[in-house]
């Protein structure tokens, strides 16, 4: 169906013409700008009371019972009673708190998840802004949540939210480096950091296959950015330091709601550009693909957080530093090594080395492992 | 080239967990003081629940405390009733016939899985598992639940035991219900142990943390699991049999880590050894009577007298003392978890913040029992 | 080891998912029980466990403590009650309390009063179990909140409880008796 593969592609040639007849070439533009600006953010909400909806359901149908059905068909009304409830909510200061971090907080945590919509490929031709730096741009950008979390941490003037502020900055900070690296051993293949070429170099085979242990990597490093189980610590609530956003209430507490799961959405969404072949697949329109992969990510992150309890900080940093980094630079290397020798011959070969060479670095681990414990049993037994 | 250790000064900070807190699993205080993020010292504040049970005891008559028994520690009104009404016969010497005897171990062993499945899911509803586990506990123990109503006609707050036996015979639809979950639990513990046992994640949790060496928890006279957990072989049941108990074969699962993860296996394999007391007692049942006539006013002989039972959390005790009178001179409780919480700053010193959590969540307490 | 435990254990949730979904298709296109009247999974059943309330509601068992009724006699259309008060003076918390008429009706003591206080009562069953006269007993009702207590509306007196004596008569005897 070619008419609906470039539905909003055409769409939008259809509109800029439309308005090229009564306006100036550079107005026609502007407007154009200010048009897709307005549907990413269209986008954006209407992606957070579908998260929202699901995320409830979802998990709610893991523990054996129905999500939220009674506000509208299905429930789906939850989040907007939800939304009401945030905006009638008195709207709290702490008394010495500075006002002018206290209220920039929330605004910057979700400024950078606005922005870094704008590079997402949703279909063929379909990206906001195609850089040519596009994952760059991303982790740039996501690196300004982090001392936006920092600024609500100390503004908040409680030594509990500075704790916990901190601590989620460390661990953003620990995280970001395995995914970067994991995330370029995809833009080693490449050669490129604009996601639409990433995704257009998945046309053959999608990079999941070529580099699994990379997905994972990846795949961990991310929700951990993201602060989602069971990296979650920050926000737990059973444990004593309720976290970064214990004093804001009201409409600023949904600005971090916010934030956080259009995070959790992109993230998801970057890991089927990079690693799933982003918009691409048979039969069905590009965008419609891309939703899917992204959704079937966003629903692995939703089973892991009704199964699995929380790591402990000092835990969690150590599993960045001891395990993800020297894995992810080890993968790094290997996954070059086999990218150099199989150049030129082919699919198949890279394929076949790559998933051979992916299994000899499990199997290291393994190896690894195995003789560490056999080592500190050894130890406990003698001891 | 020397080194120079220069010590900062640094002061300790004051944490209030205080009484309303999503994981202290009721009002429950605690004031903790920290040196960064180790703790240094825990002060346990209770009394939140008080609601002066043992002086009611005093102003009720001895049948009208059952009902205030039910509400000690409010998950396990089985044996709270029953330790009761077992420390009220052996004052005033009367015996029990053999079906009230079977009916009364049944509905205590359902009521250690009860328990036992409970504590296990609040420990890791507190741990993070965003309450996955603690559903799945409580849809068996709604099973349970069903069949306490149907034999007592209340889901809790059961009130089924009397001096001499039980308040009514079971109901004729019980025994194959009761047939039909208990084939049914081993399924349930195995899935909740693929669940749990072998995470990771729990693991690194809870293993190494709040070690409790045998020495020091019989010092601080701790019972239960939480000794069981610590190695040593001390279960009432066999140690100082009481009921019938000496008729059921079972063993006494022990811990050999002395930590958390520990306690949770035994917790699960205790929940295994009420499975298989349950199915030779529902082979061994006889008919018969159900309990005793006694006259309409209860005087026991004067005395006094001390009983105790195997409660899923620990030793519960009775402690009665008789005056000859409609109503008790003394009513005191041995509740077991007001004594295991003793125990608890010894076993925080050292680890972290989030260990407080997990170490509270596997002493298993519950406010009615502690504050009565 | 290395994450396999993780992996298994996902997998049981991933079971529990799927198998509300198949139990929803089973019931398709019901989403309620038949009638209102739900009942809780067997032990090999499995999928959705809650019941929805307002819409369906699970039986209550025969034996069930709920709000207590008072019986008329069928045959000389007086309450079974003599107003003796050992009810009363078995409750442990004291919620009930009976004044003796002190006129006979056809030769039979009533009360003058009865009032049950609902706000404070256990539900424990002491006096259904201490009534000599088998007058009082428990109904399945036990839908009964109200909007305030200070009007006395959860104080329950003999009219109400003689109406609903009424309405679940046949539920007006010893359990064991019921069940055979």
């Amino acid at each position: 169906m070619p008419f609906l593969n470039d539905l909003f592609v055409n769409l939008s040639y259809w509109i800029h013409g439309f308005l090229a007849r009564f306006l100036p070439l550079w107005a026609a533009d502007l407007i154009m700008m200010l048009l897709t600006i307005a549907c990413l953010i269209v986008f954006a909400l209407i992606t957070i009371m579908l998260i929202n909806w699901l995320e409830r359901k979802v998990i709610g149908r893991f523990q054996d019972r129905y999500g939220p059905n009674r506000v509208g068909p299905l429930g789906i009304l939850q989040f907007v009673a939800d939304a009401i409830k945030m905006f009638t909510k008195e709207d709290i200061t702490p008394a010495n708190a500075d006002r002018v971090i206290f209220n920039l907080a929330p605004v910057m945590v979700v400024v950078p998840t606005f922005l870094m919509l704008a590079v997402l490929p949703f279909g063929r031709g379909m990206v906001a802004a195609d850089l040519n730096i596009g994952f760059l741009y991303i982790v740039a950008i996501s690196s300004l949540t982090t001392i936006a979390i920092l600024l609500a941490g100390w503004g908040s003037r409680n030594k509990y939210s500075l704790l916990g502020g901190m601590r989620v900055v460390a661990q953003m900070i620990s995280y970001e480096v395995p995914m970067v690296l994991s995330a370029l051993g995809v833009i080693m293949l490449t050669g490129s950091l604009s996601l639409v070429s990433i995704v257009e170099g998945q046309s053959r085979v999608p990079f999941i296959l070529l580099q699994p242990l990379g997905f994972l990597i990846y795949f961990m490093s991310a929700i951990a950015e993201v602060n989602r189980a069971p990296f979650d610590l920050p926000e737990a609530e059973s444990e004593i330091i309720a976290g970064y956003h214990t004093e804001y209430s009201g409409m600023k507490y949904a600005m971090f709601l916010l934030a956080e799961y259009i995070n959790a959405f992109i993230v998801s969404a970057i890991a089927a550009t990079l690693f799933l072949g982003g918009w691409q697949g048979p039969l069905l329109p590009p965008y419609v693909w891309f939703f899917l992969k992204a959704y079937a990510i966003y629903f692995v992150l939703m089973w892991l957080r009704g199964t699995l309890p929380r790591l402990r900080i000092d835990q969690l940093m150590g599993l960045a530093w001891k395990f993800l980094v020297p894995l992810a630079l080890v993968n790094l290397l290997v996954m070059g090594l086999v990218a150099t020798l199989t150049q030129g011959k082919g699919l198949f070969p890279l394929v076949l080395a790559s998933l051979v060479a992916n299994g000899l670095i499990v199997a290291a681990v393994v190896i690894i492992y195995a003789f560490a414990m056999r080592r500190r049993r050894q130890v406990e037994v003698a001891a | 080239m020397q080194t120079v250790e220069t010590r900062l000064r640094t002061e300790t900070i004051t944490l209030n967990m205080g009484p309303q807190h999503p994981s202290t699993h009721g009002v429950f205080r605690m004031i903790i003081t920290l040196d960064g993020e180790t703790i240094v010292d825990l002060e346990p504040v209770m009394g939140y629940l008080h609601r002066c049970q043992e002086k009611i005891g005093e102003r009720n008559t001895y049948l009208q405390n059952i009902p205030y028994t039910d509400r000690l520690d409010y998950i396990c009104s089985m044996s709270n009733n029953l330790a009761y009404v077992m420390a009220v016969e052996k004052l005033a010497q009367i015996e029990v016939p053999e079906r009230a005897e079977y009916i009364r171990i049944i509905m205590v062993e359902l009521t250690r899985i009860v328990n036992h499945a409970v504590a296990i899911g609040a420990l890791l509803n507190d741990l993070g598992c965003f309450f996955t586990p603690m559903l799945y506990a409580l849809e068996e123990r709604e099973r349970i639940l069903d069949l306490f109503e149907m034999a007592s006609g209340s889901r809790m707050m059961c009130n089924y035991m009397r001096f001499g036996g039980v308040r009514y015979d079971l109901p004729p639809g019980f025994m194959p219900e009761l047939k039909s979950v208990v084939a049914a639990l081993p399924d349930f513990i195995d899935e909740f142990e693929r669940l749990l046992t072998d995470n990771e994640i729990v693991r690194i949790r809870c293993q190494g943390v709040g070690i409790l060496p045998p020495d020091v928890a019989v010092g601080y006279s701790c019972t239960g699991p939480l000794l069981r957990a610590s190695g040593v072989d001390y279960d009432i049941r066999k140690v100082d049999s009481y009921s019938i108990y000496d008729r059921f074969d079972f063993d006494v699962p022990l811990g050999t880590n002395y930590d958390v993860y520990d306690r949770y296996l035994v917790r699960i394999g205790e929940m295994r050894q009420s499975v298989r007391i349950l199915e030779q007692a529902i082979e061994q049942i006889p008919e018969g009577e159900v309990s005793v006539k006694l006259p309409r006013v209860f005087k026991p002989p004067e005395g006094d007298v001390y009983h105790r039972i195997e409660s899923p959390k620990g030793e519960l005790g009775f402690y009665l003392v008789s005056d000859g009178s409609t109503n008790p001179y003394r009513y005191k409780i041995r509740s077991p978890t007001f004594i295991n919480l003793i125990v608890l700053p010894e076993l925080c010193k050292g680890h972290k913040v989030a260990d407080v959590v997990a170490i509270l969540g596997s002493i298993d307490i519950v406010l009615g029992e502690v504050d009565r | 080891m290395l994450g396999l435990g993780i992996l298994k254990g996902l997998s049981v949730t991933l079971r529990h998912f799927v198998e509300t979904y198949v139990s929803d298709l089973k019931r398709f296109p019901h989403r309620y029980a038949p009638q209102g009247r739900a009942r809780r999974l067997r032990p090999t059943e499995r999928g959705i466990f809650t019941v929805q309330y307002p819409e369906e509601r699970l039986e209550m068992f025969p034996r069930f403590r709920g709000a207590l009724m008072q019986l008329t006699n069928p045959e000389t259309d007086i309450p079974k009650c003599t107003g003796c008060g050992i009810c009363a003076r078995f409750c442990p918390v004291g919620v009930i309390e009976v004044v003796r008429a002190e006129e006979k009706r056809d030769g039979q003591y009533v009360p003058q009063s009865y009032s049950w206080d609902l706000s404070a009562c256990l539900f424990c069953g002491l006096c259904v179990e201490s009534c000599p006269f088998g007058a009082l007993y428990h109904t399945p009702e036990y839908e009964l909140s109200t909007y305030g207590r200070q009007k006395g509306e959860l104080i329950y007196h003999l009219d109400r409880l003689l109406a609903w004596g009424q309405k679940y008569a046949p539920l007006g005897t010893p359990p064991v008796e019921q069940e055979e």
